[in-house]
C-alpha cells in the first residue's frame, strides 16, 4: 500500500505545470466554446431578459417594462362564478327553440359525462329574447338591458371551451391555467410581470359579491408558487375594508410604525443570511400594510361619490354588492392598481331550486350585474380610462342545451347542466375590437363549429393586451421554467383592435 | 496582348478549375501519407509518398500557370484574386520545395533534414488549403461556404446571424403578376428549401410551376378554385404542433397574411398568369396587398413613429428623473420611447420642466390628478413626440392649450374636469392625428366640438354619458317569438 502511494506521489512531482495545461486543453476548449455558442446556442438573446423581477434591492412591486407596448395597462376581470348561461345571454340559437321538449338525441351524449345529466335528457330552448343591438347589430338577449348600450365596446367571443365540467378545476384552469391547485393566478402573473403603477395599493386587488367565494377557494387569487407579495388582496365593501388593516385599540400609528421598523430590520438581517424572497415580500408587505391603513380606507369609502355615479351604478355605500365592487373596480383602476378581479358568486342555474332557476334566479343575477356592469364601461369611458383598461367578463364554463334532469328526475324549474365544449366570454377596453361577435357554434350551441377559442388561448390574448408575451413571462420553479398557459395559448388575433 | 494570344491563353485558362482538383488531391494524400507512414503499422506506405508528391508538384505548376492564364480574362475582385494568385504560387513553390527536401533526406537520413521536410510540407498544407479557399470564394461568392450557417456557428465565427431574406417591394399593384410577384416569393421564402430538387421532401418541389402543378407523394397540391380541399392548405392550417403542420415546427413560419395570400390564390383559381387588376381582390385581401407595396400601409402615423428607433436616453437622467419624483419608465422592454407619470400628490408645473432631457424619447405623459397649471403646459411644445398626454382633473385652461397646437403626433388628449371651453378647443384643430379628447365636465358644447370635428373628422370626442350613442334596444324586432 505504502508502495503505491509512493508511486502516485513520485507521479504527482513529474507534473508540470506544462502538462497540467495540456490536459486541461479540451476542458478550456470546451468551456470557451460554450460562451462563445451564448451557452445554449439556440436560447434567443432576449430570452435572457425575460421577466424576472425579484432581486436585491428592488421592491417587488416595482412597475416594470412588459414585453412590448401595452394595449391596456390593468384589467378589471368579473368573474361570474357559478357560469352563467350563454344561451340565455349571448349565443342565439332559434333551432334549439323548435327542439324544446323532445329528447335529446343520442348523438349528443354517446362518450360524454356530464355533472349531473343522466339518461336522456330534454332539450331546453332558449328562455329569452334576443335582438341586434347597438350600432354593430350583435345579439344579445333582453335580459341585459343596459349591456345594449355598451355593446359597442364589446367584442364577444362565443366559442370558448374548457377542459374541466366541474366548477372548483374550471376556475382554477381559467384563473390560473391548470385545473390543480398550486399554480399562481392570472394577476399574479400579470403584477409580477409588470409590478404595480401604485406604491400605497396592492397591485392586485379581489373584491367578492353574492354571499360566497368561488367553489375554487382562495386559490383563484394565489399566487402558487410565485412570491407572495403577487397574492391577490381581497378588499370587502362592508366593515374592514381589509381585514385587520386598522390599528387594534391602544396601539399608535407612530408606536406601529417604530415596530415596524425593528421587524424590518431583523428581516433584513434574515435576508442577508438567507436570500430567500419570501423575506423580501414580509418587508414590503409590513410596509404596504403600513401604507394602506390610510390609503385603502380612503379609496374603498364609496360614500363621497356623487349621486348620480351612485344612481348610474345602483350602489348603495356600506353594502357588499356587485355593484359597490364594480364602482370600487372603477376607482381602483384610476389609482392604477393592475389588476382588479371581481367574483360574483351565484351563476350555477340547475334548475333545482327557485334561486338556481333560469326563469328567477338567473334574471335577478342577470338584473344585479347588467347595470353596474354597463355604468363601469360607460364611467370608464368617460374619463378616458377605458382605452387602457381591459375588462373581462365571463364564468369558467357554459350550460348545456338541454333541460339537467338530476338523478333522472324532473327538475322542478328550468336549469342547465355544466358544459365544457361551447360558451360566451365578452372583452372590452385597452386594445379590443369593439362591437364583435367572435366564433360560431352550430345550431343549439352545443360545440363551436368556427374560431374555437381554449382557456390558455383566452389567457393568452389578456397577457397581450397587456403587452406581454405568455410563451416569455416564465417563472422558473422546481427545475423547469412555468408559464400561465402551460404548453398552448394563442392570441385571438382577430378580437384585437 | 493581341486577340489570337489571349483567345488562346483564356482557352487554356479555362482548364483550371478542371486541372486545380489534382494537386489538392495529390499533396493532401501525400501530406497525409507521410504522416501515416512514420506509425509503424504503416510504414509499408513510405515508398509511395515520393510519387504521389512529384505528380503533386507538377500538377500544382501546371494547375498556377493555368491559373495566371485564366486572370488574364479578368472579371475577379482585384484584391482576392491577388490573394488567391500568391497563395496558389505559394502552393506550388512550397510542393517543389518539399519534393526536394523528401529526396534529399531520402538520399542521407539526418533529423535536421526530416525536420525541415515536415516542416515544409505542413506550410504547403496550410497554404494550399488558402489557396483553395479563396479560389472558391471567386467563383462562389465569399458568403458562400457561411450562407447555410446556423447562427450559433455564425456568432462563433464572427459573423452577423443570419438575416431573413428582404422582401422586395411591389411598385405596382395591379400590374403585378399574381402568381410571379406574390405567391412565389412566399413559397420560395418558406416552402422552396425542402421542396427542390436536391432536397425533395416528401417527393415534392415547389421551385418551379410544373413541379407545383405536379405534387408530391399525397398527390396534388391544391385545387385550383377550392382552398379548403387543397392539400397544402390543409397542412398550414394544422395546429403548429401538429406533427403534418407545414412549415415543420422549428421552421420560419408563414405570417396569417401569407396565408390570406395562398388562401386568395387557390380561392381565385391558382392561375399562374394573371396578373392583380384581372382576379377578385376583397377589402382584407387590398389591406394585406397594400403591405407589399408599403409595409407600413395599414399602419398610423403614430404606430409607424413607435415602430421607429429612438436614441435611449441616458441612464444618469433617468436615474435623476427617478429620483426628483418623476414615475419614468420605457414603452417596453428593449425600447427606448418613455412614458412618464407625475404622481397624483406633485405639481406638474415643476416636475414638467425636468423632462427637457428626455425630450426626444417621451411619448406618454400623465399628468393626470396633478397640480398642474398653464405653466406647465408652456413646456409641453418640446416634447414633439407625445401621442398620449393625460391632463384630466388638472387646474388648465384655454391659455394653456395652445401651446399643445404643435404637436404632430398627439393620439390621445384627455381634459375632463378642467376649465377648456370651445373657444381653447378650436386650438387643437391642426392636430391631425387627434383621434380622441375627452371633454366630460368641462365648459365645451356640442356646437365647439362640432367645430373642432370638421376640421378633425376622424377625432372621437367623449363629453360624458348624456352624450353616450345610446341606440335603444328595440323590443318589437325579437327574433324568437
Amino acid at each position: 500500500m505504502k508502495l503505491f502511494e509512493e508511486a502516485r506521489l513520485r507521479a504527482a512531482e513529474l507534473e508540470t505545470r506544462r502538462h497540467f495545461l495540456k490536459q486541461c486543453t479540451s476542458g478550456m476548449g470546451g468551456i470557451a466554446l460554450g460562451s462563445l455558442f451564448g451557452c445554449n446556442p439556440f436560447s434567443t438573446p432576449d430570452q435572457a431578459q425575460a421577466a424576472s423581477p425579484v432581486s436585491i434591492n428592488r421592491n417587488p412591486l416595482a412597475a416594470a417594462a412588459p414585453h412590448f407596448a401595452p394595449k391596456a395597462k390593468r384589467v378589471i376581470y368579473l368573474h361570474m362564478a357559478g357560469a352563467p348561461s350563454q344561451l340565455e345571454l349571448f349565443d342565439y340559437k332559434p333551432e334549439l327553440a323548435k327542439l324544446h321538449g323532445l329528447d335529446c338525441p343520442q348523438s349528443l351524449l354517446e362518450g360524454k359525462r356530464f355533472a349531473f345529466i343522466q339518461g336522456v335528457p330534454k332539450m331546453l330552448g332558449p328562455q329569452a329574447k334576443f335582438a341586434p343591438r347597438g350600432q354593430s347589430g350583435v345579439l344579445v338577449s333582453d335580459l341585459l338591458p343596459h349591456f345594449h348600450e355598451v355593446v359597442d365596446e364589446a367584442a364577444i367571443i362565443k366559442t370558448l371551451h374548457t377542459d374541466e365540467f366541474n366548477h372548483a378545476p374550471a376556475q382554477l384552469l381559467v384563473q390560473t391555467g391548470s385545473s390543480r391547485l398550486g399554480r399562481p393566478s392570472l394577476g399574479s402573473w400579470a403584477t409580477y410581470g409588470l409590478g404595480s403603477e401604485n406604491e400605497n395599493l396592492p397591485g392586485f386587488i379581489v373584491l367578492v359579491s353574492g354571499g360566497n367565494t368561488p367553489d375554487a377557494g382562495k386559490s383563484v387569487w394565489g399566487s402558487g408558487f410565485l412570491p407572495t407579495v403577487y397574492q391577490g388582496v381581497q378588499c370587502r365593501s362592508e366593515g374592514d375594508p381589509v381585514l385587520y388593516v386598522s390599528n387594534p385599540d391602544g396601539m399608535s400609528r407612530d408606536l406601529r410604525r417604530k415596530s415596524l421598523d425593528a421587524i424590518n430590520r431583523i428581516n433584513e438581517q434574515e435576508y442577508q443570511e438567507m436570500g430567500d424572497p419570501e423575506t423580501l415580500t414580509r418587508i414590503s408587505q409590513y410596509e404596504m400594510a403600513f401604507r394602506m391603513q390610510i390609503s385603502v380606507p380612503e379609496i374603498m369609502d364609496i360614500s363621497k361619490e356623487p349621486d348620480y355615479i351612485h344612481q348610474m351604478y345602483g350602489t348603495e355605500p356600506g353594502k357588499a354588492s356587485f355593484a359597490n365592487n364594480c364602482l370600487l373596480a372603477r376607482r381602483l383602476s384610476e389609482r392604477g392598481v393592475r389588476f382588479i378581479q371581481l367574483y360574483d358568486w351565484g351563476w350555477d342555474t340547475h334548475g333545482s331550486s327557485k334561486d338556481g332557476a333560469i326563469e328567477h334566479g338567473f334574471r335577478d343575477k342577470c338584473k344585479q350585474v347588467d347595470q353596474p356592469i354597463a355604468a363601469l364601461i360607460k364611467d370608464l369611458k368617460q374619463r378616458g380610462l377605458l382605452d387602457e383598461t381591459l375588462i373581462v367578463w365571463g364564468g369558467e364554463f357554459g350550460r348545456t342545451p338541454m333541460q339537467e334532469n338530476r338523478n333522472g328526475r324532473v327538475m322542478p324549474f328550468m336549469g342547465r347542466d355544466h358544459h365544457t365544449e361551447a360558451f360566451s366570454v365578452w372583452m372590452a377596453g385597452g386594445g379590443v375590437k369593439g362591437g364583435v361577435s367572435y366564433g360560431e357554434t352550430d345550431e343549439i350551441g352545443y360545440y363551436g363549429i368556427k374560431d374555437r377559442v381554449h382557456i390558455h388561448d383566452l389567457q393568452a390574448t389578456i397577457l397581450h393586451l397587456m403587452g406581454m408575451d405568455h410563451e416569455r413571462l416564465t417563472y422558473h420553479f422546481q427545475g423547469r421554467d412555468f408559464r400561465l398557459t402551460d404548453v398552448a395559448g394563442k392570441v385571438v388575433k382577430d378580437i384585437l383592435a | 496582348m493581341d486577340q489570337t494570344t489571349s483567345d488562346l491563353v483564356l482557352f487554356f485558362g479555362r482548364f483550371h478549375p478542371l486541372i486545380l482538383h489534382l494537386p489538392i488531391g495529390f499533396l493532401l494524400i501525400a501530406f497525409l501519407l507521410e504522416i501515416l507512414s512514420r506509425f509503424k503499422r504503416f510504414a509499408s506506405y513510405q515508398p509511395a509518398v515520393g510519387f504521389i508528391l512529384f505528380l503533386g508538384a507538377i500538377s500544382a505548376i501546371v494547375a498556377a500557370v493555368l491559373g495566371l492564364m485564366l486572370a488574364q480574362g479578368g472579371g475577379y475582385g482585384e484584391e482576392l484574386l491577388s490573394l488567391h494568385q500568391w497563395l496558389g504560387i505559394g502552393a506550388a513553390l512550397t510542393a517543389v520545395v518539399a519534393l526536394i527536401l523528401h529526396w534529399q533526406a531520402r538520399k542521407q537520413a539526418s533529423l535536421k533534414l526530416d525536420k525541415a521536410y515536415i516542416s515544409v510540407l505542413s506550410v504547403m498544407i496550410v497554404v494550399l488549403m488558402a489557396a483553395g479557399h479563396y479560389g472558391g470564394s471567386l467563383t462562389h461568392g465569399s458568403d458562400y461556404l457561411t450562407q447555410y450557417m446556423p447562427n450559433p456557428l455564425r456568432t462563433l465565427a464572427g459573423l452577423e446571424p443570419r438575416e431573413e431574406k428582404k422582401a422586395v417591394l411591389i411598385t405596382n399593384l395591379p400590374e403585378a403578376q399574381l402568381y410571379h410577384d406574390i405567391i412565389y416569393p412566399i413559397l420560395d421564402a418558406r416552402c422552396v428549401s425542402c421542396h427542390n430538387p436536391e432536397k425533395r421532401k416528401g417527393e415534392l418541389e415547389m421551385h418551379t410551376v410544373e413541379a407545383l402543378l405536379e405534387g408530391g407523394e399525397n398527390g396534388a397540391l391544391f385545387e385550383a378554385g377550392n382552398p379548403a380541399e387543397s392539400h397544402m392548405m390543409k397542412r398550414i392550417l394544422l395546429p403548429e404542433e401538429d406533427e403534418e403542420h407545414m412549415p415543420p415546427d422549428g421552421k420560419s413560419q408563414l405570417t396569417e397574411e401569407q396565408v390570406e395570400l395562398l388562401n386568395w390564390w387557390i380561392a381565385e383559381g391558382a392561375p399562374f398568369d394573371k396578373k392583380v387588376a384581372q382576379v377578385n381582390v376583397s377589402e382584407d385581401i387590398q389591406n394585406v396587398l397594400n403591405t407589399l407595396v408599403d409595409p407600413n400601409a395599414n399602419k398610423t402615423e403614430v404606430e409607424i413613429l413607435l415602430a421607429s428607433e429612438v436614441q435611449a436616453a441616458e441612464e444618469q437622467t433617468l436615474s435623476q428623473l427617478q429620483t426628483s419624483g418623476v414615475q419614468v419608465m420605457p414603452l417596453a422592454a428593449q425600447v427606448n420611447w418613455l412614458q412618464v407619470r407625475i404622481p397624483m400628490t406633485a405639481s406638474g408645473d415643476s416636475l414638467v420642466q425636468t423632462l427637457s432631457p428626455v425630450a426626444g424619447q417621451l411619448t406618454w405623459l400623465d399628468m393626470g390628478d396633478t397640480q398642474t397649471t398653464d405653466e406647465a403646459l408652456a413646456a409641453i411644445p418640446q416634447f414633439t413626440k407625445l401621442t398620449r398626454l393625460h391632463l384630466e382633473n388638472t387646474q388648465v385652461t384655454d391659455n394653456g392649450l395652445q401651446h399643445l397646437k404643435d404637436l404632430p403626433y398627439l393620439e390621445y388628449l384627455n381634459l375632463y374636469g378642467t376649465e377648456v371651453t370651445d373657444e381653447g378647443i378650436q386650438q387643437l384643430k391642426d392636430l391631425k392625428n387627434l383621434r380622441k379628447l375627452y371633454l366630460w365636465q368641462t365648459k365645451a358644447t356640442k356646437e365647439g366640438v362640432a367645430q373642432l370635428q370638421e376640421a378633425l373628422p376622424q377625432l372621437e370626442v367623449n363629453m360624458g354619458i348624456e352624450n353616450w350613442g345610446v341606440v335603444e334596444a328595440d323590443s318589437s324586432v325579437a327574433l324568437n317569438d
